[in-house]
C-alpha cells in the first residue's frame, strides 16, 4: 500500500541576516494510510520547521534545496498556492500548540468553524450554523449551542483545543498534523485531548503526524516514531522497536533523560553538549558527532542509511555502541 | 565547601565599542549622528565662526541675491542670512532640547508614577494629560506663550507642556505592562524597594521605546517654535531664528528675492530630517537586545 | 523530633472580583495547612486554578493573606507588611527560583548583576573585590562559567538561564527555596542536569525546597512528600513514592492516570470536564459539598453536602474524601526506642 505521505531526502536553509541556516538536510519520512507517526526532538530539531515545509506555510526566507514531498501522490514542493489551498483544511489539516493563540481571537469560533465548511464542503449557507454546532458537539464540549457564540479568550486552554480540532477535523481530512497539540494544558487535559484525538482518528481512518517533544506521550500514542536532532532524521522505527532497541547515540541518550518510570534522579542521564550552531558552513556530516561519546575518524563521512526492516538508523556505528 | 570562587571576570564589552556596531550597521543613522554633531559644532560656534555680524543691518546691500561675500544672500535690512542661519543654529537647538528634554523627563517621572502606583496618582495624572489634550495643541501653545510673554524660555515651556501627555502615557504604559513581570517579583525577593523597582528595573526597561520618540520631538519641536515666530510670538526680531526668518522672507518671495526665505526653510527641514533619522539609532544604542 | 522550618496554618486568601454577573470573590487559597520539616523537600501539584501559584505568593510574601499563620523561624510572616518585606530580615532565607528564567531576569542586567544583586541589597556587601569573590563562588557552584556572567540574558541559553536564576536565589544560602515550575520551560536533556544541581545545591547549602511542578514524573523524583491541590484545597498529601504508586484521592488517581505511559492509573480513573469556577458569587449560598464532585468518578449524593475535611487515611498519608476508608486501629509493632 502507498505511503499517503512521503517525503524524501528534504532539504531546506534559511535566509537570514546572520547567514544561512541549514534548518533540514536529507529529511525523509513516510505516513502510512491511518497510521499514527510521531514525530520527535528537542527544540531547535527541525520538526516544526518540516511541518510548515510541507503544507507551504514556511517563513519567506525559507527555501527548500533537495528532495520531494508528496501527499497521495500529489506533489506538495512544486504546487502553486491555490492548490496548497485546496489541500489545506480538507485534505490534511493542522492542529497547532498554544490553542488560545492560534485561533483568531476577535472571531467566534462557531463562525471559525463555519469558515472552513464554506470553504471545502458543500453545506449550504443554511445548514452551516447546524453542522458547526455538530462538530462542537462531536469534540465532545458541553453546551454547544451557547459556546459557538463564545470568543477564544472565554474559554479554557483545553476547550480552545478541542475547537481547533473541531475546525481541522470538520472535513474529514485524510492527515491530521497536529504539532504539541497538549504543550501547556494541564495533564488531566491533555490525557482528555489525546483520548479524542485517537478515538476520532481512529473513527475516521485518519493518519496522523504527532509532532512532540514527550517522549512518554509519543511511545503511548503513536505506532511508529521518528527521531529528529538538528535537522536530521538520526532513527525510524515502530514505537516498541525503538524503545526496546534504541540504535543511535541520540535517540538512547534521550530514552535514558526522560523522567518517566524512573525510581531516582540518579537514574536519569543528560546529554553532553549543545545543538550544533545550524549557519555554520563546516558542519560534520553527523550533526550529533560532536556530543557524542563514541565518536570516531569513521564519522566524518557521510552517513550511511542503515535499514533492517522497518528500523532504519542513520549512523556509522549503531550496532557498536549497544555496548 | 569548596572556597571562595577564583577566577577574574572579563572585561565588560565597552559602550563605546556599541556605539561604533550600532553606527556601522546602519548607514543612514550614522549620516544622520554626523550630521546632528554638524548642527550642534554650529550651535557651539556659530557666533564666532559667523563672517559677518549678524545684527549689523546695512541698508546699501539689502536684498542682494547670494554671492562670494554674502553666501545666502541678504535680508530686507541686510543683514547677512548666512551668518544668521548660523546663529540661529543655537536659538532652535536650545529650544528644541530644552523643550524636549524637560517632558521627557518631567514626564517620563509622571507616567512611571501613575504606572506603577496607580490608584489616585493614576487618575490624577491622567485626568491631567486629557484635558491638556483637548487642545489643539498648536493654539495651546500659542496661548502660554501669548500669557507668558515673548521669550525663548516660554516657547520652550510652551513646547514642552504641549508635549507632557505624549511622554506620560507612553512611560505609564510601559512601566504598566512590566510592573507584573517576573523580573519585578524577582526583583522585590531580591531586596528592592518601590523606588528601587522603579528607577532601576522598570523606567530604564521602559527607556527604548521613548528614546525613537525623543528624535521624532525634536523635530516637531523646532517646527513649533518656527511656527510660533512665524506667526509673532515668541522669538521677538531683531532674533534671529529660523522660523523668523522664514516668516521675514516670506513676503519677498512673490517679488523674486527667494532667498531669504529658502536657505532658512531649508537649514530647518534639514535639521528636523537629520532628528528623525537620528531616531532608529538612538533606540538600538539604547536597546540592550542589540548588543552581539 | 525535626523542628519544622516552615508552618502554614489554615492559610485563606480571597480576591474581589467584578464580573458581569455581579461582584463575587475569588477563593483562591481555602483553608491551606502544611510544614516543612528542615532539609526536606516538599512537592506541591494542581493544574491551573488550583491556586499553588497565589500559595506560592502568600509563602515568599508578595501577596499577603486574608487569613491565616505563615510560621517560619519563630516569625509569623503573615503580619509582616508586604511593602516592608524588601527590607525585612527574613527577606534572605526565603528565595524564589522561577518557571521562565528569561522572563525572572532584568533584560538591562548582566548575569553578575543578577546575582550580586541580593548580596547588595540584602547582605549589605558594598566592597567589590568580596562580591565579585562570592558571585564567583556561587557561579561555580551552579555551573556557571565565570566568562558568562558578563552577558545579558538574550546572550544565554535556556540552560544558562536557568542557573543564573538558581544562582541569583541560592546566593544568600536561603533556608527554604521555593521552586515554581525551574524546569518547564526547558528541554528534556536540559532538565536532568539543572534537576541534578537542585539535588546537589541542596545538600550543599542545606536549603529546604518547597517544589511546585505539574509534571509529576519530575517530583516524584525530586521530592520527599507531596501535596496535592484543587480548586484552593489540599487533597492528599502523601510521602512522594507512595502518593504515585498508591494514589487515594480520586482527583490523585486522575492525575497519575494522566501521565501519557505511566503505569499506575487506570482508564476508568480519567476525569473529563473542567474544574467547577471558584468564584462565588454575593448573594449565592455558601457551597457545602466537596468542590470537586462534578468531575468525580465516584461521586455519589452524599458527595453535595458533606464537604471532605483532610483526614489520616494511613501513615504520613492525609486525603480528602468522605469515602476513603480511614485506618483500622495500628496493629502494626510499635517501635520501642
Amino acid at each position: 500500500m502507498s505511503a499517503l505521505l512521503r517525503v524524501e531526502d528534504l532539504s531546506l536553509q534559511f535566509r537570514t541576516r546572520d547567514g544561512l541556516v541549514r534548518a533540514l538536510e536529507q529529511v525523509s519520512l513516510e505516513v502510512g494510510r491511518g497510521e499514527t507517526v510521531g514525530l520527535v526532538g528537542e527544540s531547535g530539531s527541525g520538526k516544526s520547521v518540516l511541518s510548515y515545509a510541507l503544507l507551504g506555510l514556511s517563513d519567506a526566507a525559507a527555501r527548500i534545496t533537495a528532495g520531494s514531498a508528496s501527499f497521495d501522490g500529489f506533489d506538495l514542493l512544486g504546487a502553486d498556492e491555490a492548490d496548497l489551498r485546496n489541500l489545506r483544511g480538507r485534505e490534511v489539516a493542522m492542529i497547532f500548540q498554544n490553542p488560545k493563540v492560534a485561533l483568531n481571537p476577535i472571531r467566534k469560533v462557531g463562525h471559525q468553524i463555519e469558515d472552513v465548511l464554506l470553504r471545502h464542503t458543500t453545506t449550504t449557507r443554511a445548514a452551516l450554523r447546524e453542522r458547526a454546532i455538530e462538530c462542537l458537539a462531536e469534540m465532545r464540549i458541553p453546551d454547544p449551542a451557547r459556546r459557538y457564540h463564545a470568543y477564544p479568550f472565554e474559554l479554557s486552554g483545553g476547550l480552545c483545543q478541542r475547537v481547533m480540532i473541531a475546525i481541522a477535523l470538520a472535513c474529514n481530512p485524510k492527515l491530521l498534523i497536529a504539532d504539541e497539540p497538549t504543550t501547556g494544558l494541564d495533564v488531566t487535559t491533555q490525557a482528555a485531548i489525546m483520548q479524542l484525538i485517537r478515538e476520532k482518528s481512529r473513527e475516521r481512518g485518519m493518519a496522523m503526524l504527532l509532532i512532540t517533544h514527550d517522549l512518554g506521550l509519543a511511545r503511548e500514542q503513536c505506532d511508529r516514531m521518528v527521531v529528529m536532532h538538528a535537522g536530521h532524521v538520526v532513527e525510524t522505527a515502530p514505537t516498541d522497536t525503538l524503545f526496546a532497541q534504541p540504535l543511535h547515540p541520540y535517540t538512547r541518550q534521550l530514552i535514558a533523560a526522560t523522567p518517566v518510570g524512573r525510581a531516582s534522579l540518579d537514574e536519569l542521564e543528560p546529554i553532553r553538549g549543545q545543538l550544533p550552531d545550524l549557519r555554520r558552513a563546516d558542519l560534520p556530516a553527523c550533526r550529533f558527532a560532536e556530543r557524542c561519546a563514541h565518536r570516531t575518524e569513521a564519522c566524518d563521512r557521510p552517513l550511511p542509511r542503515l535499514q533492517d526492516g522497518h528500523h532504519i538508523v542513520r549512523c556509522h556505528r549503531p550496532q557498536e555502541t549497544l555496548a | 565547601m569548596s572556597a571562595r570562587g577564583t577566577g577574574t571576570l572579563a572585561a565588560r564589552p565597552g559602550n563605546w565599542a556599541h556605539a561604533r556596531h550600532v553606527l556601522a550597521d546602519n548607514p543612514f543613522s550614522a549620516v544622520a549622528a554626523l550630521v546632528f554633531l554638524g548642527f550642534v559644532l554650529v550651535a557651539l560656534f556659530g557666533p564666532s565662526i559667523a563672517p559677518h555680524d549678524p545684527l549689523a543691518s546695512n541698508a546699501g546691500a539689502a536684498l542682494s541675491p547670494p554671492n562670494a561675500q554674502y553666501w545666502f544672500g541678504t535680508d530686507a535690512l541686510g543683514r547677512d542670512i548666512f551668518s544668521r542661519v548660523l546663529v540661529a543654529t543655537r536659538i532652535d537647538l536650545l529650544i528644541a532640547f530644552g523643550a524636549v528634554l524637560s517632558s521627557f523627563v518631567i514626564g517620563g517621572l509622571l507616567g512611571a508614577c501613575a504606572g506603577y502606583f496607580g490608584g489616585w496618582m493614576d487618575r490624577v495624572v491622567m485626568r491631567g494629560c486629557d484635558m491638556v489634550m483637548s487642545f489643539p495643541l498648536f493654539v495651546l501653545a500659542m496661548g502660554i506663550v501669548a500669557a507668558l510673554g515673548n521669550s525663548v524660555f516660554n516657547i520652550v515651556i510652551a513646547t514642552a507642556v504641549v508635549n507632557l501627555p505624549f511622554y506620560i502615557r507612553v512611560a505609564r504604559t510601559e512601566v504598566n505592562v512590566r510592573r507584573d513581570a517576573p523580573f519585578v517579583e524577582a526583583a522585590r525577593l531580591a531586596g528592592n524597594s518601590d523606588a528601587r523597582i522603579l528607577f532601576v528595573h522598570l523606567i530604564p526597561n521602559a527607556l527604548p521605546p521613548m528614546m525613537v520618540q525623543i528624535s521624532l520631538n525634536m523635530g516637531w519641536a523646532i517646527l513649533n517654535a518656527a511656527g510660533l515666530s512665524f506667526i509673532g510670538l515668541g522669538v521677538s526680531p531683531p532674533q534671529a531664528e529660523w522660523g523668523i526668518m522664514v516668516a521675514e522672507g516670506a513676503a519677498f518671495i512673490i517679488s523674486g528675492e527667494w532667498w531669504v526665505a529658502l536657505f532658512p526653510g531649508a537649514v530647518l527641514m534639514c535639521a528636523v530630517f537629520t532628528f528623525n533619522l537620528l531616531g532608529d539609532g538612538l533606540r538600538d544604542l539604547i536597546d540592550p537586545r542589540r548588543r552581539t | 523530633m525535626t523542628v519544622n522550618l516552615l508552618e502554614v496554618i489554615d492559610l485563606h486568601k480571597r480576591f474581589e472580583l467584578r464580573t458581569p454577573q455581579g461582584r463575587g470573590e475569588l477563593h483562591a487559597v481555602d483553608g491551606v495547612s502544611f510544614s516543612i520539616a528542615q532539609g526536606e523537600t516538599v512537592g506541591l501539584v494542581g493544574e491551573s486554578g488550583c491556586g499553588k501559584s497565589t500559595l506560592v505568593r502568600l509563602i515568599t510574601r508578595t501577596l499577603s493573606p486574608s487569613e491565616g499563620q505563615i510560621r517560619f523561624l519563630g516569625n509569623d510572616l503573615a503580619l509582616i507588611d508586604p511593602r516592608r518585606m524588601p527590607s525585612h530580615k527574613l527577606r534572605r532565607d526565603v528565595q524564589m527560583v522561577f518557571q521562565d528564567a528569561h522572563e525572572s531576569l532584568n533584560p538591562r542586567y548582566t548575569a553578575f548583576d543578577v546575582i550580586a544583586e541580593p548580596l547588595r541589597l540584602l547582605a549589605g556587601v558594598a566592597d567589590a573585590a568580596d562580591l565579585q569573590a562570592r558571585v564567583l563562588e556561587i557561579a561555580q557552584m551552579c555551573g556557571l562559567p565565570s566568562e558568562l556572567l558578563v552577558r545579558f540574558p538574550h546572550q544565554l541559553s535556556g540552560g544558562q538561564k536557568a542557573r543564573v536564576g538558581i544562582a541569583r536565589a541560592a546566593v544568600l544560602r536561603p533556608r527554604l527555596l521555593v521552586l515554581d515550575e525551574p524546569t518547564a520551560a526547558l528541554d528534556v536533556s536540559v532538565q536532568v542536569v539543572i534537576l541534578r544541581l537542585l539535588a546537589q545545591l541542596k545538600s550543599a547549602l542545606g536549603m529546604s525546597f518547597l517544589f511546585v511542578s505539574h509534571d509529576l514524573n519530575v517530583v516524584r523524583l525530586l521530592c520527599d512528600r507531596v501535596l496535592v491541590m484543587y480548586l484552593g484545597r489540599v487533597v492528599e498529601s502523601a510521602p512522594a513514592a507512595q502518593l504515585f504508586s498508591d494514589p487515594r484521592h480520586p482527583y490523585t488517581r486522575a492525575l497519575v492516570a494522566s501521565i501519557p505511559g505511566a503505569s499506575a492509573g487506570a482508564r476508568e480513573d480519567l476525569i473529563a470536564g473542567e474544574p467547577q469556577s471558584p468564584i462565588r458569587m454575593r448573594g449565592q449560598p455558601a457551597d457545602a459539598g466537596c468542590n470537586f464532585r462534578s468531575r468525580c468518578p465516584r461521586a455519589t449524593a452524599a458527595c453535595e453536602h458533606t464537604e471532605p475535611v483532610l483526614q489520616r487515611v494511613g501513615v504520613q498519608r492525609d486525603a480528602a474524601c468522605i469515602h476513603l476508608p480511614l485506618p483500622e486501629t495500628d496493629k502494626s509493632p510499635e517501635v520501642i526506642a
